[in-house]
């Protein structure tokens, strides 16, 4: 590969979601961006992998990361230069386990893990297929060819084993960090306002639940849903909408004064309100998210943001979407939106050390590999400041999250596409997540669903959430009917980084932090991208003050092509001159577009 | 400037979009032209059913166009002596209109030629438009062109009228402010039952009216079927089902005293029971003028009542009035 230009407006060390979007904001304001990432894939924490590489991706993440050696490069120093190493952080992974639940089929792998570089294969070659990734590793499919067709589970199949879900490995894209977007987000606006919507497509979900007394409860939501909820009696529905129209008023009314909500906890509340336990319930747990003991307010905002995402579409669709191919390609989507605008993406390229001027305010430069690049701003996640940087001020969350494979839906509402749930758990307001998407989704083969459930680190992954696929699933035998099945599954803890405080005047922001560098979070456990948005947006601010976030995106058609439109404008000699050479480096880094060849 | 790209300026593309629709318009005037031409002379050639359909494919409201080409399809039909080659032709231009209609599903043009279409036919397929029916309702459940054309297929395939039932039944499970769908019950009940509507029939209906007022009493809808209803339960006399109403409706009065609706449909429903005026009505208690313990009988309740909604409601005080001079 050619060499990289030598000087950057700004640099950007990662490829995950807000480093992607802050990117892409920079290169619509015409700054020149470069973006590197130590992966050969993109989206770092909120990476999507087909099932092998995710095993592989997951092993490795067991291992600590090979050190890299020191290389002299003082000789790339100006005066009065000094250099700063990276912060090396531990694996943002751990306690990965892996059980593979189909019976009769209990190969557990024992082929010691590598590094992650090496034995890990980027997403976007995807036209390799499973059959070569999978062949260093245990269950292999080696000499088996793969059947592109859809086809469902061989239920009647006596030996039906873990090499046969292995087979449509690249059908799969499992998310690390899996999210919904409400109807009426903020960020599903700055897909559409900025036209990133055009790579995107969404799924609304079909199904809300909670679980009570040992089953799937659907959540009744909708004015329709609640008027033939049979579990309610005429007098609870005009209870329960005169609660949720209370709620949609106080958000009209820009939801004035907390004060005047009593009782305050919102247990309290509920207790005044005499609603069925179920119904009950049901509010606290999947409208409200939160526990009895959240404030009254707190559970009116959320339930009131609830409500006003449902029926967006039609009178009775559910607030989320979903979206199609999975979370993992929304750091693409932003990162493409760098590159077409001139930004440079490069992976599998780390940055070593950081080059500060005498002064240590400002960092003036970046090493890669043996080069030198300047760069007037860089953004760099939390965990590669080096440790002097941070002062305090910082919060690690860990997140239990669990990614399985079943066989039937757990929704009652058929047919199933998409469904959200969230169960209860006493003391963490995050409780425990599911969502489950079908084959609709692309995210996995026609007869197989995906499940993601998350939750609040308490002990490992495991041990926190294998207890609640218990409840709604049985392990896989191919002799049992009309149950939900689990086939296989990884539980992992996420850890995120972030700084506690984020004010616009610094005055909490680690004081040591060279004053142009801007540090970004990892995924947190919440259910939406609000977080995100909102860090990237008032990040981006503070780089470049005054400048328009995300603009649209112009149409095709709003495009002057070189050469082919002549007639409708004439464009300025000495512009048409310096725009004539194409650029070579960003299309030949767009990232890779290969979903639409190879569905 | 690198890599910076060449954006059309609004005006730039204004002009574009009116040169496109000038060119546009110029072809439409062209074929336009040539068919009313075409017509004036009488020419009834089947060819120029094509130029007709790539013109109404566009504009479904052009019914000279449509009339043009009924006279050809007719002179068509005419020339055919086989059921099979009419039904070819009719099946056609039943493809057509359902183009038509998905991109213009409120041309009464277009309804109207597919009605004509099938009235040609010889073996019409009533049971695939009310497919069609089905899916156009579902795009939009208040479509009255598709409501009407509905009522004609039920009428002339002479579909069941109990699967119609469900289907309206459906629909309000749905959504439940359609006031298509209740009127089309209003409309069905009758038929299928000349005499009285059957007790347990009644009480269906009445948990799916009570389910809707009372999950919004503000949704004029199913007050005005529950005003249906009253009428059908009065008729047949059915006095026990007529008192788990009343109390039905004083529940939800008692939980919603402000609201018109409910207030509104207790009166009516306390004139039309004119025993309840004296009787019933002892328990009750009057919010915002009551005192503690003070009670009035029916006849109170009511004028008392229809002095809250004319104030509540000044521009159908005197229809209020008029309830009063029931008492």
């Amino acid at each position: 590969m050619e060499d990289l230009p030598t000087e950057f407006d700004l640099v950007v060390l990662g490829t995950g979601l807000p480093e992607s979007i802050i990117a892409a904001a920079a290169s619509r304001v015409d700054k020149a961006v470069l973006q590197l990432d130590s992966n050969a894939f993109y989206g770092r924490d909120w990476a999507g992998f087909r099932l092998q590489d995710l095993r592989d991706f997951l092993r490795s993440c067991e291992v600590p990361a090979a050190d890299v050696d020191a290389r002299d490069v003082s000789h790339l120093l100006q005066a009065g230069e000094c250099l700063v190493t990276l912060g090396r952080p531990t694996n943002s992974i751990s306690n990965v386990e892996e059980v593979i639940y189909i019976k009769d089929d209990v190969v557990e792998t024992d082929i010691a893990p590598q590094p992650r570089q090496e034995r890990y294969r980027r997403r976007s070659e995807r036209h390799t297929s499973g059959s070569s990734t999978g062949s260093s590793t245990g269950p292999s499919p080696v000499n088996t060819p793969v059947d592109d067709e859809a086809f469902p589970l061989p239920v009647g199949r006596k030996q039906f084993t873990f090499d046969d879900v292995l087979l449509q490995s690249r059908k799969f894209s499992l998310d690390l960090a899996p999210k919904l977007f409400w109807t009426t987000d903020a960020f599903v606006n700055l897909l559409k306002t900025s036209n990133i919507s055009r790579y995107t497509s969404f799924r609304l979900v079909h199904s809300v639940a909670t679980f009570l007394d040992g089953r799937i409860v659907e959540v009744p939501f909708s004015r329709s849903a609640i008027s033939n909820h049979t579990d309610l009696s005429a007098l609870d529905k005009r209870k329960v909408m005169k609660f949720m129209q209370a709620c949609m008023e106080r958000a009209a009314n820009g939801d004035a004064n907390a004060a005047d909500l009593t009782p305050a906890r919102f247990g309290d509340y509920l207790d005044t309100l005499k609603i069925p336990i179920l119904t009950r319930r049901s509010i606290v747990n999947a409208i409200a998210m939160c526990t009895e003991d959240t404030s009254t307010a707190k559970a009116f905002t959320r339930i009131s943001r609830f409500l006003l995402a449902c029926g967006y579409y039609d009178k009775s669709s559910s607030p989320f979407l979903f979206s199609i191919f999975g979370c993992g390609e929304y750091p693409q989507y932003f990162a493409r939106i760098s590159a077409v605008f001139g930004g440079i993406q490069c992976l599998n390229r780390g940055v070593e050390v950081f080059v500060l001027d005498s002064t240590k305010s400002q960092v003036v430069a970046v090493i890669t590999g043996a080069s030198r690049i300047a760069c007037k701003r860089l953004v760099i996640p939390v965990e590669y400041a080096p440790v002097e940087w941070l002062g305090g001020g910082l919060t690690e969350r860990n997140i239990s999250r669990a990614i399985l494979i079943t066989d039937t839906s757990i929704f009652p509402k058929r047919p199933s596409d998409v469904g959200f749930m969230r169960f209860a758990k006493d003391g963490d307001e995050l409780g425990v997540m599911l969502i489950e998407a079908s084959y609709v989704t692309e995210i996995c083969p026609n007869g197989y669903f995906v499940v993601y459930l998350w939750t609040t680190a308490v002990t490992t992954a495991r041990a926190d959430l294998e207890p609640y696929v218990m409840k709604l699933f049985e392990p896989y035998r191919a002799d049992r009917t009309g149950v939900a099945k689990v086939l296989w599954a990884s539980f992992f803890n996420h850890k995120s980084i972030r700084l506690a405080t984020r004010d616009a005047d610094q005055s909490n922001r680690p004081t040591q932090l060279p004053a142009n560098v801007k540090l970004v979070s990892g995924p947190s456990g919440s259910l939406d991208y609000e977080d995100v948005l909102k860090e990237s947006e008032e990040l981006f601010a503070m780089l470049y003050p005054g400048e328009v976030f995300l603009p649209r995106v112009p149409d095709p058609e709003e495009i002057i092509m070189d050469g082919c439109d002549g007639s409708t404008v004439a464009a300025s000699p000495e512009e048409e001159a310096a725009t004539a050479p194409s650029q070579p480096e960003a299309s030949a880094l767009i990232p890779a577009n290969d979903e639409e060849g190879d569905e | 400037m690198h890599g910076r790209l060449k954006v059309r300026s609004p005006e730039e593309q204004q002009e574009l979009v009116r040169k496109e629709k000038e060119k546009k318009l110029h072809s439409f005037q062209k074929a336009w032209g040539h068919l009313v031409d075409q017509r004036a002379k009488g020419n009834l050639s089947s060819e120029l059913l094509v130029p007709t359909e790539s013109l109404l494919t566009n504009v479904s409201d052009l019914y000279s166009l449509w009339n043009y080409r009924r006279e050809i399809l007719l002179n068509d039909l005419a020339s055919c002596d086989e059921d099979g080659k009419k039904d070819a032709i009719c099946h056609y231009e039943l493809c057509f209109t359902e183009s038509c209609l998905l991109r213009d599903p409120k041309s009464y043009s277009t309804w109207h030629h597919r009605r004509w279409t099938l009235l040609q036919m010889v073996h019409p397929d009533w049971q695939k438009e009310l497919g069609l029916c089905d899916q156009a309702l579902r795009m939009d459940e208040r479509n009255f062109h598709c409501w009407g054309y509905r009522r004609f297929v039920v009428e002339k395939g002479s579909v069941p009228l109990d699967s119609e039932l469900a289907f309206s039944t459906k629909l309000i499970k749905e959504n439940f402010s359609n006031y298509s769908s209740w009127h089309y019950r209003t409309t069905l009940l009758p038929l299928l039952f000349p005499q009285a509507i059957p007790e347990a029939q009644i009480q269906e209906e009445l948990k799916l009216v009570l389910n809707a007022v009372f999950t919004d009493p503000n949704d004029q809808s199913a007050w005005f079927y529950s005003q249906f209803l009253v009428d059908q339960i009065r008729k047949a006399d059915y006095t026990e089902v007529m008192r788990k109403l009343v109390e039905n409706v004083k529940e939800l009065w008692e939980e919603e005293p402000e609201n018109a609706w409910v207030l509104h449909a207790y009166v009516k429903l306390l004139l039309t029971n004119r025993d309840l005026l004296d009787t019933v009505g002892k328990e009750f208690i009057m919010d915002g003028i009551k005192m503690d313990g003070i009670k009035m009988d029916g006849k109170e309740f009511v004028s008392i009542a229809v002095g809250k909604l004319s104030a509540q409601d000044p521009l159908r005080s005197g229809y209020y009035h008029s309830l009063k001079s029931q008492i």
